[in-house]
């Protein structure tokens, strides 16, 4: 992975020594609340419900086991001894002091790691597929590129005052598991005719209060351009992004108005004025940064030894953590291991100081001391040899890391909620609970195969309920908590919107709800499989919708 | 009017009016500017206008070789348009005159300003200008190229 040289450690160090001086000066009345509002935010640092929260970057969900190891310090030393891994690879502390927070970024510093622009009007972490590297659908790796933004969108000085944040999102394989549709930029590594590689670029994607595909501004970039583009892309943006309303300041919102071919024409006058000029990518920098990304030495004899084939044989909760949380890999005899922080009665995502640790541990052990962090809150392992997969899951059922639910029902998405968040209007982690609590057999889990359920407290979609196949949103209602379910949306490659399903309904209601749409789906289907998404997209909500509202609890209950 | 230029406090010998006088070095606003237009030019003093985010800076490009001074005016600190102005007139139309910046800026921003192209900066009465200057050497290199001649990381690696 990358290594910071002089310059990048100097970078963050200044960035720390900076920060430290700015809530000092905010502690002794130099900075109004709101001046120093929008200065800590561009260090992660939000005032939340309870206490402030800092959210940490992990660009592209790449960490190393000793960053991994600093993370659990920092949940112990400062937190209350966890931490949140959200949907754009960060990690979220919820208990920090303020005074203390200059102290964090120090120690974030020490292992190469930073909250730089990772909340406020600005580009944020620029997140990519966790599985980038190892990928058996991988046309290039795209961590390279990633890295090469991070460092040109860090301390941007035209950029740190946008409309409204920024997000960009990195795919190189042939299936999206980062969301890519769903960025202000979006970038996929391509082939053209020619066999050379590239990047297509897609603007104006998001959730949120309005939620919109990204759309195609080009479909060929060569690769040293991919700077000027972007920056082009952010200029025309900077300008004339709405800034006299806050739900219309998003990109997707210009581009809307002005139609994609309008825009793609002012962005691209802009980019040939620049696209000669020192931001030229350099074909050096680009070698000198995808060094960092090669594979590791991997056993070539990895797939000879089947011991693993006789203990998937013998154990039949190893077989189904195996078949669940593991994955192909692009190195016969490796497989990419999920770490589910979806075990049942922990807030999806959540993960303690010592299980952070252990990790780290096993990371180290059997997986070249590299961990990521996945945009369904999970962890990955990405380079685990079939040979130890046995001690591996061992190693992870002793810290409860192994609940084989990947991909299930149980592995949501959720945002903090009500609980933590002073955005939210309803309560995620005690929906996330209830549904845990219901849907605890796990034959039946698999017998459902894969469905992604994501929940969101608010309309800002931090929990993408839009992309969800099934979508849960929480609404207030004079008070009361109600809960607006879509249909059908996907962030993968076939990117749709879910379709939403009638009247929000109660809070005790949302897991029977869920029991009713799965039973209108194991009786539509064709075979076992046809999964929930296509079944979903195939007969369309009527059948959901007639089942749901039919039942007397749910009508009794539905708000209207 | 008191700035910073160049990383120093100075006086320099500009002054904002709406009102025309033969002499003197004048800051219009530029609706002013444009409907006076060749009155103000043609007067003995020097001539800048305001622009500020909401005037694309390709309204005043057939002027730039008369003016002076172009002052970017932000009505508060999180409008980065004018950002993007100082880098337009720098590095699209090659302007070589004076750049000040005014209206609501904080001490935090000022570098990125000078990045951009900015050489002249007014912080309203209440923000402490030498304290600002601290704020120039807070970073030593940047990464990204910009419309100031800093040699970047990129390019010493």
């Amino acid at each position: 992975m990358y290594q910071y040289d002089q310059y990048d450690q100097k970078a963050v160090d200044e960035r720390v020594a900076q920060y430290r001086e700015q809530t000092r000066r905010f502690l002794a009345g130099e900075l109004t609340d709101e001046e120093f509002r929008h200065l800590r935010l561009r260090n992660g640092l939000y005032i939340q419900t309870h206490a402030p929260m800092l959210r940490v970057a992990i660009p592209y969900g790449t960490l190393s086991s000793k960053q991994l190891r600093m993370l659990a310090h920092i949940a112990r030393e400062y937190d209350k001894g966890y931490g949140h891994i959200s949907t754009r690879q960060n990690i979220q502390y919820n208990w920090p002091e303020l005074e203390r927070v200059p102290d964090i970024l120090a120690d974030l510093a020490s292992v190469q790691m930073h909250a730089i622009q990772t909340s406020g009007n600005c580009i944020r972490n620029t997140t990519t597929d966790h599985l980038a590297g190892v990928a058996v659908d991988e046309i290039e790796d795209p961590r390279p590129y990633c890295e090469i933004v991070r460092q040109w969108s860090t301390f941007h000085p035209e950029f740190n005052w946008l409309p409204r944040k920024f997000k960009i999102a990195f795919s190189g394989a042939e299936n999206d598991r980062a969301a890519v549709k769903f960025h202000d930029i979006g970038v996929y590594i391509v082939r053209n005719e020619k066999g050379e590689t590239g990047f297509k670029i897609l603007v104006g994607g998001g959730l949120g209060r309005m939620p919109i595909i990204g759309v195609t501004i080009r479909d060929f970039l060569e690769k040293k351009h991919l700077l000027s583009y972007l920056e082009a892309i952010l200029r025309i943006y900077n300008l004339e992004g709405r800034r006299d309303n806050i739900h219309r300041a998003r990109i997707k919102v210009l581009v809307k108005s002005l139609g994609i071919d309008k825009f793609r024409e002012k962005v691209e006058k802009e980019w040939d004025r620049i696209k000669d000029s020192s931001l030229l990518l350099d074909q050096k920098e680009i070698d000198r940064v995808s060094a960092f990304f090669t594979s590791p030495d991997y056993d070539k004899h990895a797939f000879e030894d089947t011991r693993f084939v006789d203990q998937l044989n013998d154990n039949s909760a190893f077989n189904r953590w195996a078949k669940q949380n593991t994955v192909i890999h692009k190195k016969p005899g490796y497989r990419a291991v999920y770490v589910s922080l979806k075990a049942p009665g922990i807030p999806p995502g959540d993960i303690t100081d010592l299980q952070m640790e252990a990790v780290a541990d096993l990371a180290e052990k059997y997986s070249y001391g590299e961990i990521r962090t996945t945009h369904d809150q999970n962890l990955v392992l990405p380079d685990v040899r079939q040979a130890d997969l046995y001690t591996l899951w061992q190693g992870l059922q002793d810290q409860a890391l192994a609940t084989a639910n990947i991909g299930t029902l149980n592995d949501m998405i959720c945002c903090p909620g009500l609980d933590f968040c002073s955005l939210a209007n309803a309560s995620s982690i005690s929906i996330a609970k209830q549904i845990n609590e219901k849907f605890d057999d796990m034959d039946y889990l698999h017998d459902l195969g894969p469905i992604k359920v994501k929940m969101s407290g608010c309309m800002n979609a931090c929990g993408h309920h839009h992309v969800g196949h099934i979508g849960i949103l929480g609404v207030d209602k004079k008070g009361t908590e109600f809960y607006q379910f879509t249909l059908g949306g996907t962030a993968e490659t076939d990117s749709q919107l879910g379709e939403r399903l009638g009247p929000a309904i109660a809070k005790d209601e949302v897991a029977n709800t869920i029991e009713d749409i799965l039973d209108v789906y194991l009786n539509e289907r064709q075979s076992e499989d046809e999964t929930f998404l296509e079944t979903c997209h195939r007969i369309g909500i009527e059948p959901f919708k007639e089942r749901v509202y039919s039942s007397s609890e749910a009508l009794i209950h539905a708000s209207h | 009017m008191q700035v910073i230029n160049n990383r120093q406090i100075e006086k320099i010998d500009w002054e904002i009016s709406d009102q025309i006088r033969p002499e003197g070095n004048l800051i219009f606003s530029y609706e002013f500017y444009t409907e006076n237009k060749d009155s103000l030019l043609a007067r003995s003093g020097k001539t800048g206008v305001i622009l500020n985010g909401e005037t694309p800076v390709e309204n005043i490009i057939s002027d730039l070789d008369k003016l002076d001074l172009i002052a970017l005016d932000f009505p508060n600190y999180v409008d980065g348009r004018c950002f993007s102005h100082a880098r337009l007139l720098r590095e699209a139309y090659q302007y070589e005159g004076d750049i000040l910046a005014i209206g609501d800026i904080l001490r935090d921003q000022i570098a990125h300003l000078e990045r951009c192209g900015v050489n002249l900066i007014k912080l309203t009465e209440h923000r402490d200008i030498e304290d600002a200057l601290k704020a120039f050497f807070e970073f030593s290199t940047p990464y990204q190229p910009a419309a100031d001649n800093t040699q970047t990381i990129w390019q010493r690696r």
